[in-house]
């Protein structure tokens, strides 16, 4: 009986807890039922926007800086799509590799058909150093940081960015849009492009002065993501496309810019000059052609972002060139005549100052075109004896002298003019030779088109499209004192025409020499320059070159080192673009008496 | 004595499908009506005429369970259609993006190739002047200033 009764009380007990257990159970699941449909018919909108909400993220579109362009529609500079590889740290120290087996396929991890044979950081760092061309070894150090966000690698190539996609380190490894500039012509003219920041925003040269029309507006789409971040198709609610930047035309012509750098580096190496340059103008349309030097800076280096280009930022006297400001203030305010007559002796004492000219000669019968032929300093004191000093410095200004040229580029010095009241007895009349006053070669290329364009002076353009041409056009000088000037200029090239001549054209020049400040600070460097209108008949061209130090057994003269680089521009340029041969000269002004 | 008088009174109610008063027939009014045939009546398409018969036949059936289940399978079939557009719309949107990816992708190349284009053109001079080209030294040229064509030239283009 007690055994029957024990059994029973064990069923009783057993059917009790089952049933306790059972109703528990179903507690639990109507908790759970409820909690379902109430989410489903009253908070499954709210949960699903929320969710929804998590997923969608802005992503930025960047937009892509605009190129620069030459003349010819030749690229300078453009910006072309990169990637930066980002490692997600944590992600990575729980990789485990997957072997490569038949059950696998494709989905599987492995180096040139061998297991990765590395967990963690390590196995990444493994499967990744190859397609970076990164030692594995840093790799896996940069990716054993504490943290979610670490940059592998820098503008990578889209090839690579899709061979790492392919690797299977999804979530681990990501890879952000970015962009580089490359300069296709990378040291043709370096220091003038100059370059850009980290940020892609201009800080040199032609990338600085048009930073705001090369730089685009960013875009933006908004998407839902997957966990790995990638778009969910069909996901997109908002989206605004970027608008790229625009691009810059130069009108300098890559050609010529080429040609005129090769001609200033044979130059410098033949005349073991410290450096060159040269400017090109069109003298039509006032746009420059070449503005090129010898330095080696590649585009959108460091040096490229720290030095301007040696045109505009290198200043010093013009020497014998500032003769034909003065003989052109001389001639308009009737002080003289080209051909007024002059006896020159090679020295001269003024005011206890005494001048000289650059070789010895006897007492001369000098024209005043004869005075500009010889580069006589002495001529010119003598002529500028009835010529005020206020008019001495109202014709440099007038000319540009002093003053920032129009072209904007960053770096540019706009040189050195003092009033007239500050000149001492000996800076007045060194004022009338290029001495005691600083240029760039802008200013004094702007000089000589003055001259070529009948006495006005236009500003001077380097961008394409900005009707240089037509905007602040000054008459400096009358259109016959311009034409006088030039006849003597054209004097002065014929009497170099063993050294500076330019076959079948007439040209119109001046060459001049001046000592400049050494880097010890004494008057112990040399400057040789050359400028000329081609052809002297019809303007064209006008082209600078000046030399720093130049070396010659036969002197430093500008027409002895700057002036043959000149004629080689000059018949570049003839034969270029086409110009047709000038006529006989009949008209010479003549030089002695 | 005079005796009260008899009234009898029918229980019968009146009959309902005869109206007391008898009104009149009035004949409709006539009304300009614009457009004819067609216009009057629009064109409906298969589709919802194929609904209006569905509805028609389903009202001559006094049961109205074939109601309930044409209405079941209408919902039904509605949803099927919905879930395929949707599928569908998907599977475009997949088809969509990949393709995009694509052209992103030639776009980069693209880039990529004309950058390597530009870049040896820029070194054209300089190779060119390695294997010892140089640009033409001296002037070449005719002067055909005072130029008179011979007796009897036609003058033609292409017959001088």
């Amino acid at each position: 009986m007690s055994g029957k009764g024990t059994k029973r009380s064990w069923h009783l007990s057993f059917c009790k807890r089952s049933l306790s257990v059972g109703l528990i159970l179903v507690l639990v699941a109507a908790l759970a039922l409820g909690k379902l449909a109430y989410i489903q018919l009253f908070d499954g909108r709210s949960m699903a926007q929320a969710a929804a909400a998590g997923r969608t993220v802005p992503h930025t579109i960047k937009a892509q800086r605009g190129r620069i362009l030459d003349v010819n529609g030749r690229v300078l500079a453009q910006s072309l799509e990169r990637y930066n590889i980002i490692g997600d740290p944590e992600a990575a120290a729980s990789f485990i590799p997957v072997n490569c087996t038949k059950r696998t396929g494709s989905d599987c991890h492995s180096i040139k058909g061998h297991p990765v044979g590395a967990d963690g950081a390590a196995g990444v760092a493994r499967l990744l150093a190859p397609a970076l061309g990164m030692n594995a070894m840093e790799l896996g150090g940069k990716l054993s940081v504490p943290g979610r966000y670490v940059v592998l690698a820098k503008r990578v190539t889209p090839e690579v960015k899709r061979s790492i996609d392919k690797l299977g380190l999804q979530g681990i490894i990501t890879a952000e849009l970015s962009s580089e500039r490359t300069y296709p012509h990378a040291d043709l003219m370096g220091a003038l492009i100059g370059g850009i920041d980290d940020s892609g925003k201009g800080v040199a040269g032609i990338e600085q002065m048009e930073n705001r029309q090369l730089t685009g507006s960013d875009g933006y789409t908004v998407y839902q993501q997957g966990m790995l971040g990638q778009e969910i198709p069909g996901t997109v609610t908002r989206q605004r496309n970027p608008v790229n930047g625009k691009d810059v035309t130069l009108t300098v012509d890559q050609d010529v810019q080429w040609y005129v750098r090769q001609a200033l580096k044979s130059g410098c190496q033949r005349f073991h000059a410290d450096w060159a340059l040269a400017v090109v103008q069109d003298t039509r349309t006032n746009e420059i052609l070449a503005l090129a030097d010898t330095d080696d800076y590649q585009a959108g280096s460091d040096q490229a972002k720290v030095n301007s280009s040696r045109a505009v930022a290198e200043t010093f006297e013009p020497g014998s060139i500032g003769k034909t400001i003065s003989i052109s203030g001389m001639l308009q305010e009737q002080v003289h005549s080209m051909s007024d007559r002059f006896t020159v002796p090679d020295h001269i004492t003024v005011d206890n100052q005494q001048y000289k000219d650059a070789f010895d000669h006897p007492a001369e019968h000098w024209t005043l075109a004869g005075i500009l032929q010889n580069s006589s300093n002495v001529g010119m004191v003598m002529a500028g004896e009835h010529y005020p000093d206020q008019k001495r410095y109202d014709y440099l200004t007038r000319f540009g002298i002093g003053q920032a040229s129009s072209l904007g580029l960053p770096g540019e010095s706009k040189g050195l003019l003092t009033s007239p009241q500050t000149w001492d007895r000996r800076t007045r009349n060194t004022v009338l030779f290029g001495q005691g006053y600083a240029t760039n070669a802008i200013q004094l290329t702007n000089v000589i088109a003055t001259l070529a364009n009948k006495g006005v002076r236009a500003d001077q353009t380097i961008i394409r499209g900005q009707d240089a041409v037509n905007a602040n056009r000054v008459r400096v000088v009358d259109e016959k004192v311009a034409a006088t000037v030039m006849n003597g200029m054209e004097s002065v090239a014929e009497k170099y025409q063993n050294t500076a001549k330019v076959d079948g054209y007439r040209v119109a020049s001046k060459t001049g020499t001046a000592e400049v400040a050494d880097s010890s600070g004494g008057l112990g460097g040399i400057i040789s320059d050359w400028v000329g209108i081609l052809p002297a008949d019809d303007p064209h061209y006008v082209v600078t070159v000046v030399l720093k130090n130049p070396h010659s057994s036969d002197g430093v003269f500008g027409s002895i080192t700057a002036g043959p680089i000149f004629a080689q521009i000059g018949e570049f340029l003839m034969q270029k673009y086409q110009v047709p041969t000038s006529a006989p000269r009949t008209d010479a002004i003549p030089v002695t008496w | 004595m005079t005796m009260p008088a008899r009234s009898v009174r029918s229980k019968a109610s009146p009959d309902k499908g005869h109206p007391r008063i008898q009104e009149m027939p009035t004949r409709p009014e006539l009304s300009l009506i614009k457009g004819t045939g067609k216009a009057r009546r629009p064109e409906r398409g298969p589709v919802a005429e194929g609904a209006r018969r569905l509805i028609g036949w389903t009202r001559t059936r006094g049961n109205p369970l074939l109601r309930i289940m044409a209405s079941v399978i209408f919902l039904a079939a509605c949803m099927f259609g919905s879930l395929m557009l949707r599928t569908q719309m998907v599977q475009d949107s997949f088809e969509a993006t990949r393709v995009q990816h694509e052209i992103s992708n030639l776009t980069q190349d693209v880039q990529d190739d004309q950058n390597k284009l530009d870049q040896l053109q820029a070194s054209l001079p300089d190779k060119a002047q390695q294997l010892g080209m140089q640009p033409q030294q001296g002037l070449n040229s005719i002067d055909l200033q005072g130029y008179k064509p011979p007796q009897g030239a036609q003058g033609k283009a292409g017959h001088p």
